[in-house]
């Protein structure tokens, strides 16, 4: 069998931890402590790398402006931030998935003091979203168009899809090992260990701001990067 | 060939540690150390580079006329994507290099994110999922098979173990590049050393490690995404400081 990439369980990380504790049994930790620190760990993991992001689907209402995020996040809470929302339109009862095209275009992200000034006439088409408050609002104010007032899809980062107490696995393979450090510093705070800690948890935050730059931080491809530059003149 | 076997590493790693045979570390310990590292050094130096070929049969979810597929590696960073697509006299067997976007990008400008048919352009990546515009639809695509359309993603990814195996060869293959191999020490003796409370040895063996490791990454993989300029093939006219 081909090796691939194993997920790191909650057993596999406390057996790692404990040796480099050099407490193979629980004395000083608790297995209930350690998983904790894991569980933390990875909670924080990942909101700070935002590498869990995820889409939904909402018929917008017609006449409703804004949808907060109780009742937008339902299946998937935690919703850390919205990153884009895209328009699909819609004509039909049967909600679009969201990996087909079936037209539509991004909405450009507004401040909510600018919609009074919303260069489109109420009524007309959504232009513009903004975040208020864990609150999504459209605008213009969706109306009805052919039966609906439209779907949207709203591209979001979100935390807390891993099972706790189970597995570490939710987060990204490069991202999984982390968690280490940070359960490291914790168990040193317990010790009274306060500069060992610190050391811990640096190293904790240096893999995982170096880690959020790859992951989260990637510019587009300009124009000049898509064409090949023509030495011939120089021959 | 590697520079070191597993076993051989493991046994460098007891002579720095003065220990020859298992007494305070064991050897699961210290081999799960090195596994540790090298998927770390991995996901810093950007030393495995990956793809993910999807096809366009009807098992993929990259059909026609969908815009969205999931990747099956999990990308650190993804690099370039290309599309061929078949059908089409333009573009049949000859890959197109998409051009990455951002997000908001999409709908906006020509040809409309209804437009289909044609060839695909751009591209975005949200999560674990690639999204590619316009998408092929209808007589654009073909399925694997015939004439092959297929999605290919370049990338680099975390790598598993030190050595692991090729099918049916155990421990034949090395993720880690020999030049890193030396720099993977450092990282098992940091780790080794916060067992024994030395703590001072272990930040310098884990900054020795995240230097060398950073060092590689802006000589290999930053230096690869640096191309020649139109200057650098020009000799420089210095006539004018002449007299």
């Amino acid at each position: 069998m081909a090796y691939a990439f194993t997920d790191l369980v909650l057993s596999t990380m406390t057996t790692r931890v404990r040796s480099m504790l050099n407490e193979p049994n629980a004395l000083i930790f608790t297995d209930t402590e350690i998983t904790d620190w894991i569980n933390r760990g990875t909670n924080i993991v990942m909101k700070d790398s935002k590498c869990k992001r995820n889409i939904i689907t909402k018929l917008l209402t017609n006449g409703t402006a804004e949808y907060s995020y109780a009742t937008l996040f339902t299946a998937t809470p935690n919703a850390i931030t919205v990153e884009a929302v895209f328009y699909a339109g819609g004509t039909t009862a049967t909600v679009p998935a969201p990996q087909v095209v079936s037209g539509g275009y991004c909405l450009e992200k507004i401040h909510p003091r600018q919609i009074t000034t919303s260069p489109h006439a109420a009524g007309s088409a959504p232009r513009f979203w903004y975040d208020r408050n864990d609150t999504i609002g459209i605008s213009p104010t969706p109306t009805t168009a052919g039966g609906l007032a439209g779907y949207v899809f709203l591209y979001y980062e979100n935390e807390n899809l891993f099972v706790p107490n189970t597995t570490i696995n939710a987060l990204p393979n490069h991202l999984q090992e982390v968690v280490t450090w940070y359960v490291l510093a914790q168990a040193n705070i317990k010790t009274k260990r306060y500069s060992v800690a610190n050391m811990f948890m640096s190293i904790f935050m240096n893999y995982l701001m170096f880690y959020r730059q790859d992951y989260f931080a990637k510019p587009v491809d300009s124009a000049d990067m898509m064409t090949a530059p023509d030495y011939t003149q120089f021959a | 060939m590697a520079l070191y076997t597993k076993a051989q590493m493991l046994t460098q790693v007891r002579e720095l540690l003065n220990e020859p045979v298992a007494l305070f570390w064991t050897d699961a310990e210290l081999d799960n150390y090195l596994c540790w590292g090298t998927r770390t050094i991995s996901g810093i130096s950007l030393c495995v580079p990956t793809s993910d070929v999807i096809y366009s049969d009807v098992n993929s979810s990259w059909a026609a006329g969908t815009l969205q597929v999931q990747m099956a590696v999990d990308f650190i960073k993804v690099t370039a994507v290309t599309v061929c697509v078949s059908g089409n006299a333009s573009f049949d067997g000859t890959p197109i290099q998409l051009q990455r976007l951002d997000i908001r990008n999409f709908g906006h400008g020509a040809p409309a994110a209804t437009a289909t048919d044609q060839a695909p352009q751009w591209y975005y990546i949200w999560g674990d999922r690639i999204f590619v515009w316009p998408c092929p639809k209808g007589t654009t695509i073909s399925a694997q098979g015939s004439d092959g359309g297929y999605l290919t993603v370049y990338g680099y990814r975390t790598a598993w173990d030190y050595d692991h195996e090729a099918v049916g060869v155990a421990g034949s293959t090395y993720d880690v590049p020999d030049r890193l191999q030396a720099c993977l020490l450092d990282f098992v003796l940091a780790c080794a050393y916060v067992k024994t409370g030395k703590y001072s040895l272990t930040r310098y063996h884990m900054a020795n490690f995240m230097q060398n490791a950073q060092m590689d990454r802006r000589d290999v993989f930053e230096s690869n995404q640096i191309v020649d300029s139109l200057d650098r093939f020009m000799i420089p006219d210095r006539t004018q400081q002449a007299g």
